[in-house]
């Protein structure tokens, strides 16, 4: 069996969004609950949007891009990734069984598919055996590094105060990107979501990002990357209601090569909720459970 | 879930009880605090509470890994209802296990706001936002005029703004009932409602009040107070990603020697 059948009933798989719009796994956090309590919520949050103000509903004709008095774009709201099913892997790929397909984020190289090493590639093929699912981060609620915290099927709010892009996730981790060129940690200091500095280039917002830990997975496909790995993001608006996001990621233990996947980032004419992931992790008992009877099976080392 | 009684019902409450809201802290004379570009004080920067509140609001002497601390509680002692004393004292027993932040669950406000780690806060037109050290979790306070989103519990509430004169007042309802005031077992219901208080004394210096309120726990409102520091000796914000690092301990959590950090290269 797929091990992505178990991933399908993590959160970001089975309760990203509705079709009315309402997010149903709002306080309840990633678990298989969300599936069993998807109608209840959405009956309360129906009742809760029926007395609240009616979130201002998109402009049919999005207007130009937002200014800051500084003249630089304003990119403050709620967004969400138009992520292309990178969260499940960043080739195009279809749909096989439970396992999520995806149009292939890559722009660079022009073929899309990942520069891997040779160990990278056993690597990732190891990944995705069913025992291996737990060592999916995310399966234990950890923070999604970078890039992935950008794509993870979950909103975000910019906000920018002077100084400052802070990106806000819903799945509860929080980016500060200083915009007055200090320079970065040093070396020896790493993070789960790394160390960012940003500036603008024209109205493209630049961000890079180093100092990462290692610990962090591209996706649930086990797509790698190492503590060798630096993030350059490009943040371009389009309009009012879309930013362009572009990611080039260099990790030269892991890939041949720089590559660059890139997706929209679409304004959200609503709130952010609270994702409490660790709080109500029923998965991750599950997937331990998948790793320990394959080890006892002898089919995986312990 | 279940509805909450709506904030004005709150502030009837308060002043049927004659609470008064808390006076505003005194006023900093005139362009000793910064002020942001629509002159309302402003509140960026590293913050960080120097007090023994984590581990007890009330008065309490050391206990092993529990410094002693005095009271931050305006009369010295949380009005319990007679149930509810006996319930935070079997908290207090049970500390070591049943303190929900022992499991690195979100700490609820206000407990978030004087742990022992630094927070940043951002804001901008419409929004404050406090960045939290411990575990990457934030508020989000929306200033904008905006309601609470009801019939949802949020582990750190759902927090709307306003600004009154120089203090930021936020009300922050729609609490679940599992988080804790401190190490010392003091708890709330799901009834909890705060108004906290952030006013700047001087650059470098905020008095944090807040109002506590919860009829099922408590016999009548109850106030907090403690000033908040500029951490000026830290630019940016780390990490303690809580969970990881236990499961990192404990061996949950193995290193994968393909791709960490091997640590400090000699």
């Amino acid at each position: 069996m797929s091990r992505f059948l178990i991933f399908r009933l993590q959160p970001e798989a089975t309760c990203p969004q509705v079709a009315s719009g309402f997010r149903i796994y709002v306080a309840s956090g990633c678990s298989r609950k969300c599936v069993t309590l998807a109608v209840a919520l959405l009956v309360l949050t129906t009742v809760a949007h029926a007395q609240t103000p009616a979130p201002a509903p998109a402009p049919a004709a999005p207007g130009p891009i937002a200014r800051m008095p500084d003249g630089k774009p304003d990119l403050e709201g709620m967004f969400m990734a138009d992520g292309g099913g990178a969260n499940y892997g960043f080739e195009r790929r279809p749909t096989v069984n439970m396992t999520p397909g995806g149009r292939g984020v890559i722009v660079d190289p022009p073929d899309g598919l990942m520069p891997m090493l040779p160990w990278t590639r056993a690597e990732v093929a190891s990944r995705q055996k069913p025992e291996r699912g737990y060592d999916d981060p995310t399966a234990h609620c950890f923070v999604a590094g970078i890039p992935r915290s950008m794509y993870v099927p979950s909103p975000m709010q910019i906000m920018q105060p002077p100084g400052y892009i802070v990106i806000l996730h819903e799945r509860m981790s929080w980016r500060v990107i200083p915009l007055d060129g200090r320079p970065h940690l040093p070396a020896h200091m790493r993070l789960w979501q790394g160390d960012s500095v940003g500036r603008w280039d024209g109205d493209t917002l630049v961000v890079e990002t180093t100092n990462m830990n290692g610990k962090t997975w591209l996706n649930e496909a086990g797509e790698l990357v190492t503590h060798a790995q630096t993030v350059v993001e490009r943040f371009t608006p389009v309009h009012a209601n879309r930013i362009d996001y572009q990611a080039t990621i260099t990790d030269p233990l892991a890939y041949s090569r720089p590559f660059t996947i890139a997706f929209a980032l679409n304004r959200q004419p609503d709130e952010l909720l609270e994702v409490a992931c660790h709080e109500d992790n029923q998965d991750l008992e599950h997937l331990k459970d998948v790793k320990d009877a394959a080890a006892a099976a002898g089919t995986s080392k312990p | 879930m279940h509805r909450r009684v709506s904030t004005l019902a709150g502030v009837v409450i308060l002043l049927a009880l004659g609470l008064a809201p808390a006076p505003t802290a005194q006023s900093a004379p005139p362009g000793a605090i910064p002020r942001d570009a629509w002159g309302r004080p402003n509140l960026h920067g590293v913050w960080q509470a120097s007090n023994e509140a984590d581990v007890g609001l009330e008065d309490h002497m050391a206990r092993a890994g529990m410094p002693a601390g005095r009271t931050v509680v305006e009369g010295g002692t949380i009005p319990y209802q007679p149930w509810a004393r006996k319930k935070q004292q079997e908290n207090f027993a049970a500390r070591a296990t049943a303190d929900p932040l022992n499991k690195c669950y979100m700490p609820g406000v206000p407990r978030i706001m004087y742990m022992d780690f630094p927070f940043q806060i951002f804001q901008s037109r419409n929004q404050v936002a406090m960045t939290f050290e411990w575990s990457q979790i934030f508020r989000l306070i929306y200033t904008n005029g905006s309601k609470h989103a009801d019939g949802i519990e949020f582990w750190m509430g759902d927090s709307r703004g306003r600004w009154d004169g120089d203090t930021l007042v936020v009300d922050v309802a729609n609490h679940n009932d599992k988080t804790w005031f401190d190490q010392s077992g003091n708890f709330h219901s799901s009834e909890l409602k705060l108004v906290e208080r952030f006013t700047m004394l001087d650059a470098d210096t905020m008095q944090y009040d807040v109002t506590v309120e919860d009829p099922k726990v408590f016999t009548a409102p109850w106030r907090m107070r403690m000033p908040l520091h500029r951490r000026k000796d830290v630019p940016r914000l780390l990490e303690y990603q809580c969970q990881a690092e236990v499961e990192e301990a404990n061996g949950a959590f193995p290193r994968d020697p393909l791709t960490w950090f091997p640590g400090l290269q000699k």
